[in-house]
């Protein structure tokens, strides 16, 4: 029985892998369209090391909230980069058009999870953007500011983070899409996210400048330890703060599998599947 | 030529009376989509609102500088995204050899492709261009004026880039998502304080990415009420649109049709 068990979930897996491979391979094989994304990300980084440094200079300090012109510019080009990994095309877009096409009915349909194969899809088609935006914002920071020193575990915990972020991330995006079922478009309901995370998730003004109390709420919302605390960690480690941001992500993942799981159930709902 | 401009327009005018009713159609997706875009130029005002609460000063640019910069991009990119969409298309039509359709009609293919999409979401741009006045001290009908014409001329530069840059997919294949992200960055050039451009990045304004004759120009001239200023983003945006015109014609000169059109006899 336990060999059998164990055949079964190699299989299982394999599936899952061969679908992340899938989306890796045909996001890989446009290589013009990844670089053109960076240079965006480049040059709004480029932007914000205009901005801050006139700030930086304006104040007349070497450290703000606790981090230096260097040390920011490195949180906010990661946590950058690690948004714009995950979009475009975001999960919520991919779900909607397939409930829309009528294509939701024949996935919903095959051997697999659902929700897990739309994961592994989700994260193989973002390697390759977060592997070539990681490297090239590394590369626009040192021209800047120059390197900042990280040890090896600041880089394996902030990784870790970041993974648990990229799964929050996904759990709400793909509620969104899955909300097609309901509300036929959910453009609306994404850019709404997309603009709560563009405030609440330091992308653009790092929750360390934000007014205190809205800092300590900013910090238990999904919308900052998806991608900027990572980044936080990343750059400028502290034990006390991975804890307390390992605590909060576990939190919305379990929060965001149940939303999930919940919308897929009722909207299963109202599918209707027809032979043919 | 008269006649040709009068066309699109009319034109122009029944596709977005169109697109708004069939938008009306699904109303619970229409005010969210409304809701979202007015949620997006509303983020930026919290960023900086927040950000001039901790340093009121950015090399001599405040919140009320901000509001006015904010206000007049959101009009100025808003009202050519609403009327004109189709010009950020445009780079995918020509991949796709997808402008046959369009070059069998009576009028130039470039006005009939820019109409034939509308944003209605884009609503939420003009919804938030009012918050924005009712924020700012001076609500002058002179004041009005001025942003209402600076937002026409500075949406001008804006649709000529839009042009210019989707026009490059006559020359390099597969270019809609680099176009997509050329007009991203153009617009990102208009959502910071423009007192932190100078040196490189104020270069970078002038030539590659013209923000600065589509929202830091303007902006002055507003603050202002600079006839010189105004002449000056005037003179740039009409030559900067002629400009376009030109690229567009030439590279429909390199256009490879997809074959898309049969004609039945």
């Amino acid at each position: 029985m336990i060999p059998l068990m164990r055949i079964s979930w190699r299989r299982e897996i394999l599936k899952y892998l061969e679908a992340a491979r899938i989306s890796f391979r045909s996001r890989a094989a446009y290589p013009i369209t990844l670089l053109s994304r960076l240079l965006t990300i480049g040059l709004r980084i480029w932007i914000f090391y205009a901005v801050y440094s006139a700030t930086y200079r304006s104040v007349g300090g070497d450290q703000i909230g606790g981090l230096s012109l260097a040390q920011l510019l490195w949180v906010l080009a990661l946590t950058q980069s690690f948004q714009a990994s995950m979009r475009p095309p975001s999960i919520s877009t991919i779900v909607e058009e397939e409930i829309r096409s009528g294509e939701f009915a024949y996935t919903v349909c095959r051997p697999f999870s659902y929700v897990i194969y739309h994961l592994a899809s989700h994260i193989g088609r973002s390697l390759p953007t977060l592997f070539v935006n990681v490297c090239g914002v590394c590369a626009v920071c040192l021209v800047l500011v120059g390197p900042i020193s990280v040890s090896t575990s600041s880089v394996g915990l902030g990784l870790l983070c970041l993974c648990l972020g990229i799964i929050i991330d996904f759990l709400l995006t793909f509620s969104i899409g899955l909300s097609a079922l309901w509300i036929e478009d959910t453009f609306g309901a994404f850019i709404l996210y997309q603009k709560t995370q563009l405030v609440l998730g330091g992308q653009i003004l790092p929750l360390t400048m934000f007014p205190g109390l809205m800092r300590s709420i900013a910090e238990r919302l999904p919308f900052a330890v998806s991608f900027y605390s990572a980044a936080h960690l990343l750059v400028d480690f502290d034990y006390p703060l991975f804890w307390s941001v390992i605590g909060v992500q576990v939190f919305w993942i379990l929060a965001g599998a149940l939303i999930a799981q919940t919308c897929f159930r009722r909207g299963m709902r109202s599918v209707s599947i027809n032979g043919g | 030529m008269l006649g040709n401009c009068i066309n699109c327009l009319r034109l122009s005018f029944e596709l977005f009376k169109l697109s708004f009713l069939s938008e009306l159609e699904y109303r619970f997706s229409f005010f969210v989509k409304v809701l979202g875009i007015f949620a997006n130029d509303i983020t930026f005002l919290l960023i900086w609102y927040l950000y001039f609460m901790r340093f009121p000063d950015l090399n001599g640019w405040h919140f009320k500088e901000t509001l006015v910069l904010l206000g007049l991009s959101a009009t100025s990119y808003g009202w050519v995204l609403m009327i004109l969409r189709g010009l950020t298309q445009l780079a995918r039509t020509i991949c796709r050899g997808e402008l046959d359709y369009y070059l069998s009609f009576p009028v130039h293919p470039l006005s009939l492709h820019a109409v034939s999409r509308t944003d209605i979401g884009s609503i939420g741009d003009i919804l938030y261009a009012l918050i924005v006045f009712g924020l700012y001290p001076d609500r002058s009908l002179a004041f009005i004026v001025w942003f209402l014409v600076l937002a026409f001329f500075g949406g001008l530069v804006f649709a000529a880039f839009l042009i210019l840059s989707q026009s490059i997919a006559f020359y390099v294949a597969n270019f809609e998502d680099a176009a997509e992200q050329l007009w991203w960055s153009m617009i990102a050039f208009c959502l910071y304080p423009q007192s932190v451009f100078d040196g490189a990045l104020r270069l970078v304004m002038l030539t590659v990415f013209p923000a600065f004759f589509m929202c830091s120009l303007p902006v002055a001239a507003l603050l202002e009420f600079s006839w010189t200023k105004l002449a000056l983003v005037a003179s740039f945006a009409s030559c900067f649109f002629v400009l376009s015109l030109g690229v567009f014609n030439r590279g429909l000169r390199r256009y490879e049709s997809g074959n898309l059109i049969s004609v039945l006899r």
